[in-house]
C-alpha cells in the first residue's frame, strides 16, 4: 500500500485538472492505497459550497468530493495560508477538512510515497 | 529530499510560487522549460537562492539565456534520470 | 460519428440510450423503465432487487457519480447492516456485476470505474 497525495491547486471548472484529480483519488482509494488531499491556492476553491457548475454546461464533479469517507479517504488538507489569500476560512467549505501552515503541508509532502499535482 | 520540477513562468502560472512556499532547505529546484525564466526576475532569483538550483540546458539554451544564466548549474536530461534517483521522489507542479 | 441511435421502448415512446442499454437522459428513469431494462438483462425484479436500486439511483442523485463495487457494499452495509452490506448478497441479485446491471437498472450512465 503506497501513501499517495494528491494536490488540488488549480480552480474548479476551468480545466479538467479538478476532476481528474478526484478521478485519480477515488480510482486509487479502490484499489486499497492510502490517499491524502491537499488543496492549495486556488485549489481551494473546489471546495466551496453551493456551486453550480452545470451553470455553465462543466459537469458537477464538485458534489463528489462529499463521497471521500466511502472511499476511506480520510485525510483532507487544506493550507492556510491559500485560504487567508482568498480571504477565506474553512467554514466556507464543503467537506471537513484539516486545516495545515506551510511548514506541516511541507511535513505531509515529505512523508508521502507519491505527489501528484493537479 | 525532494526534487521540485518546475516547467512554468512564475508570470504565467503558481508552480514556483508553492513550490517555494512547501520546499524545505534540503530539497532541490530544478527548472524547466519556460520555468528558466525566473531567474531573470530579482525576486524570484533571491526567493531561489537558499536551495540547492538546476537549470535543465537545453531549455535555457533553446532560449538565447545560455549567457544571462550561465551563473547557475545547468544539467541534461541524463542528469536530470540521476537527480531522481537520488531524491526520494519528484514533485511535477 | 454513427447515426445508429439506440433506444428502449416504453409505452410507445423510444427513451434514448448508449450502445450497452444505458439510459442518457437521468431524468427519463421511472419505475416502469426500470422493468423494461431489467427484463432485458434476464432479471425479475423483487423487492430485494428495488431497495439496492433505488440505493444505487439515491447514491447518484447526492454524490453525481455512480459507486464502485467496494463503496456500493460499504455504504449498503452502512445503510442496510451487513447482511446486505457484502458482494455475494449483491451477486445473487445482479449475476452479471452489481455495480454494471444495478446501475443500468436504475438509469444510471455506465460506472467510469467498474471495480
Amino acid at each position: 500500500m503506497k501513501k499517495l497525495c494528491i494536490v488540488f491547486r488549480r480552480a474548479p471548472h476551468g480545466t479538467a485538472h479538478g476532476r481528474e484529480g478526484l478521478d485519480l483519488a477515488l480510482l486509487s482509494a479502490s484499489f486499497e492505497q492510502e490517499v491524502s488531499l491537499i488543496f492549495m491556492d486556488e485549489g481551494v476553491l473546489n471546495l466551496l459550497k453551493q456551486q453550480q457548475p452545470e451553470l455553465i454546461g462543466a459537469k458537477d464533479y464538485i458534489a463528489t468530493f462529499k463521497a471521500l469517507p466511502l472511499y476511506d479517504v480520510e485525510t483532507v488538507l487544506v493550507c492556510k495560508q491559500s485560504l487567508a489569500e482568498l480571504g477565506l476560512s474553512a467554514g466556507l467549505l464543503s467537506i471537513p477538512v484539516t486545516v495545515f501552515n506551510h511548514e506541516q503541508i511541507a511535513g505531509h509532502l515529505a512523508q508521502a510515497d507519491e505527489v501528484l499535482v493537479f | 529530499m525532494i526534487l521540485h520540477h518546475i516547467q512554468t513562468s512564475p508570470n504565467n502560472d503558481s508552480a514556483l510560487k508553492l513550490c517555494l512556499r512547501y520546499a524545505r532547505k534540503e530539497d532541490t529546484i530544478l527548472l524547466a522549460g519556460n520555468g528558466v525564466t525566473a531567474l531573470l526576475q530579482r525576486q524570484w532569483a533571491m526567493a531561489l537562492s537558499p536551495f540547492k538550483l538546476m537549470l535543465l540546458q537545453q531549455d535555457v539554451q533553446a532560449r538565447g539565456l545560455g549567457e544571462l544564466l550561465k551563473d547557475f548549474t545547468q544539467i541534461d536530461y541524463a542528469d536530470f534520470v540521476d537527480l531522481s534517483l537520488s531524491h526520494t521522489k519528484v514533485i511535477s507542479w | 460519428m454513427s447515426h445508429t441511435e439506440s433506444y428502449i421502448e416504453y409505452q410507445g415512446k423510444q427513451i434514448a440510450t448508449d450502445p450497452q442499454g444505458y439510459l442518457k437522459n437521468v431524468a427519463d428513469w421511472n419505475e416502469q423503465v426500470a422493468e423494461v431494462i431489467a427484463a432485458a438483462e434476464d432479471i425479475e425484479l423483487t423487492p430485494a432487487h428495488w431497495e439496492v436500486i433505488h440505493f444505487v439511483r439515491n447514491f447518484y442523485l447526492e454524490y453525481k457519480t455512480s459507486p464502485a463495487i467496494r463503496v456500493l457494499v460499504k455504504a449498503l452495509g452502512q445503510a442496510l447492516g451487513p447482511d446486505k452490506g457484502n458482494s455475494k448478497y449483491l451477486y445473487t441479485l445482479f449475476p452479471i456485476g452489481p455495480a454494471k446491471q444495478a446501475t443500468k437498472i436504475a438509469g444510471l450512465p455506465k460506472p467510469a470505474k467498474c471495480l
